[in-house]
């Protein structure tokens, strides 16, 4: 999104008068985008969609936090991740399993998931990919599907450049390795 | 082997650039193998009503009451045990038969709304020594557990986002 149009459109959120129609030209530009974020973190599409909602309500009542610092949909990124994990955090607390149990029941769903119209390789991609730990997997998510820059990926989970390609370096060597042996 | 070049180029590279682009090629030919999709999918026309959805999601919740904060939860306590006090003494005292019942819920109701209009001073009044001390002693007020839980329900983690 061009510099020019970002900072209207902050303008208009932070407005009283222009406030709605901003939001809803927030969402129509950046729904897709950070629905498949949330997607790959939560994996079902009615959690996602749960999710989605509440980013775009945090977005909305923290838009005066947003200093411009940042890009802004790098803010929205950070949001999204850290409401997918909190959501995550919060069905592992009332089904009284880990995190890493809710994402491997998550994934043993997808074979039936009517959402999930992935191939074989696909299927095992995901599973390798859900058997990473939370921050490689995040970090996979958004270099490889997402092709978000290392810089970015930076401001979104304020993490140094050189760290990031060693969890992405790590990350794509368990996943090669894991997809070699099929042992997931 | 390398042989003495006669001119230099002048030209640099920066730190660990070659370290950095064997690695990089190496992620690069792994990752060729990878499909480029991830499978998933989603229902016919999800997203072109998500702007009406998400505005309404967020219109219903302007309108709900809003939650007391943890911080005002223990005065919610002692409120709603003066309040049902007070019921107590008031129906004792008062003889009138058809006067209305009031349950501890609406009197909490009515407290949480600022029916009630009573300051520190005012409740510590109400209290005598021995209840506020028995209050005070309760050092498993909230367990570990149920603060746990709260914090999961009701943390704002936008306090975290600030860019500053």
């Amino acid at each position: 999104m061009p510099l020019i149009e970002e900072t209207a459109l902050i303008e208009g959120l932070k407005s009283e008068h222009h406030k709605e129609a901003a939001f809803r030209d927030l969402i129509s530009e950046f729904k897709e985008r950070l629905y498949w974020h949330i997607r790959k973190i939560v994996l079902d599409h009615d959690d996602a969609d749960d999710v989605l909602q509440n980013t775009f309500i945090k977005i909305f009542r923290n838009i005066d936090q947003f200093k411009g610092d940042s890009k802004l949909y790098t803010w929205m990124y950070r949001i999204a991740t850290n409401e997918s994990i909190t959501f995550i955090n919060k069905k592992a607390k009332k089904m009284l399993i880990s995190t890493e149990e809710v994402q491997q029941l998550a994934i043993s769903k997808l074979e039936t998931d009517v959402y999930f119209e992935g191939e074989d390789i696909q299927l095992k991609l995901q599973k390798a990919i859900a058997a990473l730990p939370e921050r490689q997997r995040l970090i996979f998510n958004m270099k490889y599907f997402d092709d978000l820059t290392y810089e970015e990926l930076s401001e979104i989970l304020e993490t140094s450049v050189g760290g990031l390609k060693s969890s992405y370096h790590i990350a794509v060597k368990k996943i090669t390795q894991a997809l070699k042996n099929e042992t997931f | 082997m390398t042989k003495e070049s006669k001119h230099t180029h002048g030209f640099q590279t920066p730190e660990h650039y070659f370290d950095e682009l064997n690695r990089e090629l190496v992620i690069q030919s792994k990752l060729s193998e990878l499909p480029q999709r991830t499978g998933y999918t989603v229902p016919e026309d999800y997203f072109s009503g998500l702007e009406s959805k998400i505005v309404g999601a967020l219109q219903n919740e302007k309108e709900q009451v809003s939650v007391l904060p943890l911080f005002r939860k223990r005065n919610l306590y002692y409120l709603s045990g003066i309040a049902a006090s007070l019921i107590i003494g008031f129906s004792i005292l008062n003889t009138v038969q058809d006067s209305p019942v009031i349950d501890t819920a609406d009197a909490s109701y009515y407290i949480e709304n600022g029916g009630l209009n009573l300051n520190t001073f005012d409740l510590a009044q109400l209290l005598t020594d021995e209840d506020i001390s028995e209050i005070v002693d309760q050092s498993d007020f909230f367990s570990e557990e149920s603060l746990d839980t709260y914090l999961l329900e009701h943390f704002d983690e936008s306090i975290l986002l600030q860019e500053e």
